[in-house]
């Protein structure tokens, strides 16, 4: 295969490289502010993640794509001086779960999922889309919190690997398209009771110790949203999976910088929390609204979860940001301004979410054409139907049976 | 006439109208923000000009578009301004939506908003937030604009969002005291719910109707009547609703979140609770009282819970000590009164209720802090004496039934407890397990303390957690070589 077969640079690709160079900036001032490293050490740190991120989303090989995934892991390994098995976990499901659909499925680059697929057999597409959705989960639950400055807060590649593999399969593998979603809601609910327990716990923790896990937390929660998104093979949702994903990169970004900043910059803090919960002007606020929408046309239980879930996650965040005001007052100095300083690591992602969601059109068209490159193009012959419209599968009890007018 | 005629009927007129009262306060806050990130320090007067300007301005063109809405035949103004987004059908739209309902409520806010901000640029005077307060006024008036005029349940969603979080984050004005921190955030998790529940109606409306502009849906235009939504989905789309507009407006069984709501400064409390925000509730009820011809069930909620608002917090309001407190309770008491007005059909009463009680309120809270020189004052015009009524209605009441009244009264009728009891705990307990209980280690000199996590115990009434359970150890012992 060439170089032009091997890379493809789709509006996938151009989506995955923008959350990329975001978390290559974010790579890079952690180098500077954490490590006390020189720019031109934070440039390379920075510029190697958001090119490898890139190429993940733009290689059309699983081979390529896996490699790609080891060369990532090794970066961290001789950055960090240690190999993360986090990491080294989430790529060993990617890896078994492209090995088996090269192997069995006979799939050799990204666009013959969704037909070959089919061929594959129930349980080895089972089998796949299983070890994705593991890696998936893997990535997502905030464990480690302590490693939060080495994680990648917006960019884990297993997402990248499930828009590539997991979303072309989900619509040829009803099971799992219809269980993922589920999956990806109740991981969300984990994630929002978690950060809900560490608000609460927050008079008994340190403050950094609290801003990683507020962190970790609202990233597990943010990320879950993507996924369910992706999961549900549901357009509007996908659309709006995509979209979580930018504003999940940008008030993560925004949320980690002011956090961490003493004194704290109160004001920019509350903007990142106005971020993450999707307050209207902001990009979060059109992700949700399509999400809603979208899982409602999938299930009604499934979008009051998405939205119960995003209510307690708001609630927790103010909860645990609210403690963490209170304990910066309580070690404020006299002598030092009240309000700390706003660096373009705030800025600039908040001006960008502002922009995205004062001007959305071009944003969510281009989201449109993102969800368009990864979702199967062929109408495959299955026993259900694809894409949105889901009116063949067998409805829970709980569906529109009971609002059918009369 | 011709003139007038001609002027409520331009269209090009109208939408400029529209466009200055629903982007003007945005606008005059971005600058301000503007401002402040790149490091010009605007001086006060020049805070209260931008923000006047921009905010008057609003309130002048909102008026005058109210005005010539009015002047038309149909009294009526509907229109889709610009797509925000679409994928595939669905789509949501800018519209705006302008009838009588809306053209009071804009009256009020014509009127109000002005007053507070040339009121509010001589209170705060040297205070350290002064230009952020002025920036979430703006905010603030953008969210009740978009709210009132939106023409869809779409753009009402959008503006309640926005008015809700201004008002929080003006609760928590003065965050170097951590109990108004504390107190915003026990208001944001309310209004969230609330948030939330209006969200799962726009949400269900798009699926049951396919369509959630106030015209179309509600029956109020022409082909398309609520009935055809079904008792079923009526009914949940109004308890939607209905739980929306209790979270704002500080019904049972939350109307305790107020009093917190007293800690941010006085013309924001006069703004948000005693005029604009606490109001939002029952107009979103009176916009959609035409869906609860169709939900008896719903409609029975509305008035149920009106009265027992109106009940309880007019009772709760005469035992409190403090003056801001006794007035909230007593707004929610008045809101009460007029979601039960409405649940029972009668929304012209209601509106005009509303805005004869939001404008009492505006001047009761603007002089609260007056309230003790007030009565001073009146003292010494009745020469020395106080005004005592020689009746009160609880004196009927056996004195046994008073007594436990008033000790209810005071406990706000025991709705704290039902909330923190259904909600609260349980979801504490259930963040508890979910999160893996660690013990914390800080390092402090040679000592190791360890926190203990193993038990979580929530904030008392003043928001601040009980102390955690310590132990130091000492340091293990050296060997001695």
């Amino acid at each position: 295969m060439t170089l032009h077969q091997l890379f493809h640079f789709d509006a996938f690709f151009w989506w995955v490289f923008c959350i990329g160079v975001l978390e290559g900036l974010r790579f890079g001032r952690n180098e500077v502010v954490l490590r006390k490293a020189s720019l031109s050490v934070a440039f390379r740190v920075g510029a190697s993640e958001a090119l490898i991120f890139a190429l993940l989303g733009a290689t059309t090989s699983p081979w390529v794509f896996v490699g790609l995934g080891a060369l990532r892991l090794l970066l961290s390994r001789l950055r960090d001086g240690r190999l993360s098995w986090r990491a080294g976990v989430e790529l060993l499901l990617v890896g078994a779960a492209m090995t088996a659909l090269v192997v069995v499925g006979d799939v050799h680059t990204f666009s013959q999922v969704g037909a070959r697929g089919l061929s594959m057999g129930g349980t080895w597409r089972l089998v796949i889309l299983t070890l994705v959705t593991a890696a998936c989960v893997f990535a997502i639950v905030p464990a480690k919190i302590s490693n939060e400055a080495k994680m990648t807060l917006a960019a884990p590649f297993v997402l990248v690997a499930f828009a590539r593999v997991g979303v072309p399969l989900d619509a040829v593998e009803p099971r799992l398209a219809m269980a993922a979603p589920i999956i990806g809601a109740v991981l969300s609910a984990l994630c929002a009771l978690w950060l809900l327990s560490a608000g609460m716990r927050a008079n008994h923790f340190e403050p950094s110790s609290l801003v990683s896990e507020l962190v970790m937390c609202e990233r597990g929660v943010l990320l879950s949203f993507v996924w369910i998104g992706l999961a549900s093979g549901e357009r509007l949702a996908g659309v709006g999976a995509f979209i979580e994903w930018w504003a999940a990169a940008l008030a993560l970004l925004t949320l980690e910088a002011s956090l961490r900043v003493r004194p704290l910059p109160k004001s920019m803090a509350f903007f990142a929390l106005a971020m993450a919960v999707g307050i209207p002007g902001t990009t979060g606020f059109i992700a949700e609204d399509l999400l809603a929408h979208g899982l409602l046309e999938l299930r009604p239980l499934l979008a009051a979860l998405f939205v119960g879930v995003a209510a307690i996650n708001a609630a927790a965040l103010y909860l645990a940001l609210t403690n963490l005001i209170v304990d910066a007052g309580h070690e404020h100095r006299h002598d030092s301004p009240a309000e700390g300083r706003l660096t373009a690591m705030m800025i600039v992602p908040a001006a960008l979410t502002l922009l995205i969601g004062l001007v959305p059109r071009p944003f969510v068209a281009t989201a449109t054409e993102a969800r368009e490159a990864v979702a199967p193009h062929e109408t495959v012959d299955v026993e259900h139907p694809v894409g949105a419209s889901w009116d063949g599968l067998p409805r829970l009890p709980l569906g529109d049976e009971a609002f059918v007018e009369q | 006439m011709d003139l007038i005629e001609s002027l409520s009927s331009s269209q090009p007129l109208l939408h400029m109208l529209t466009f200055v009262t629903m982007l003007s306060p945005a606008a005059g806050a971005l600058v301000l923000v503007l401002l402040s990130i790149s490091g010009v320090s605007p001086s006060e007067r020049w805070v209260a000009v931008v923000s006047s300007v921009t905010i008057s301005g609003a309130a002048a063109a909102a008026l005058m578009l109210a005005s010539l809405v009015m002047l038309r035949p149909t009294h009526e103004f509907d229109e889709v301004l610009w797509t925000m987004y679409q994928v595939d059908a669905y789509h949501l739209d800018v519209s705006v939506f302008v009838d009588p309902l809306s053209a009071m409520l804009i009256t009020l806010a014509a009127f109000v908003i002005p007053v507070l901000c040339r009121f509010s640029g001589r209170y705060l005077h040297r205070e350290p937030g002064y230009l952020r307060f002025f920036v979430l006024m703006g905010v603030a008036t953008t969210g009740f604009f978009w709210f009132v005029l939106g023409g869809s349940v779409d753009m009402a969603f959008i503006g309640w969002e926005l008015l809700g979080l201004s008002s929080v984050l003006l609760v928590a004005f003065f965050w170097e005291r951590s109990e108004t921190v504390v107190a915003s955030g026990r208001i944001f998790a309310t209004y969230r719910v609330a948030d939330i529940a209006l969200l799962a109606g726009v949400v269900l409306l798009h699926h049951y109707a396919g369509d959630s502009s106030w015209p179309t849906v509600l029956g109020i235009g022409r082909d398309h009547h609520t009935a055809d939504l079904g008792e079923v989905a009526a009914t949940v789309l109004g308890l939607a609703f209905l739980l929306a507009a209790i979270g704002k407006s500080a019904q049972a069984p939350v109307s305790a979140y107020i009093l917190r709501a007293m800690e941010g400064p006085t013309p924001s409390s006069a703004l948000f609770y005693g005029t604009l925000s606490i109001h939002a509730g029952v107009y979103l009820m009176i916009r959609v009282e035409p869906l609860l011809s169709n939900a008896p069930i719903a409609r029975g909620a509305v008035v149920f819970i009106g009265v027992l608002t109106a009940v309880t917090s007019s009772l709760s309001a005469r035992v409190r000590a403090d003056a801001k407190g006794a007035l909230a309770l007593a707004t929610t008491a008045q809101a009460g009164l007029m979601l039960a007005e409405t649940g029972l059909g009668f929304t012209t009463f209601a509106t005009w209720h509303l805005l004869a009680h939001g404008l009492l309120r505006l001047a009761q809270f603007l002089r609260a802090p007056s309230w003790l020189a007030d009565a001073q004052g009146r003292r010494r015009e009745l020469g020395g004496g106080t005004y005592r009524p020689a009746f009160y209605l609880e004196g009927l009441l056996p004195e046994g039934f008073r007594t436990w009244l008033y000790a209810a009264a005071l406990a706000r009728f025991g709705f704290d407890g039902v909330v923190e009891r259904l909600f609260s705990r349980p979801l504490a307990a259930l963040a508890h397990l979910v999160s893996t209980p660690r013990p914390r280690i800080r390092e402090d000199g040679g000592a190791r303390i360890t926190g203990s996590v193993f038990r979580v115990r929530l904030p008392d009434e003043t928001g601040v957690s009980p102390p955690a359970r310590t132990s130091v150890r000492p340091p293990a012992p050296r060997a001695h070589t």
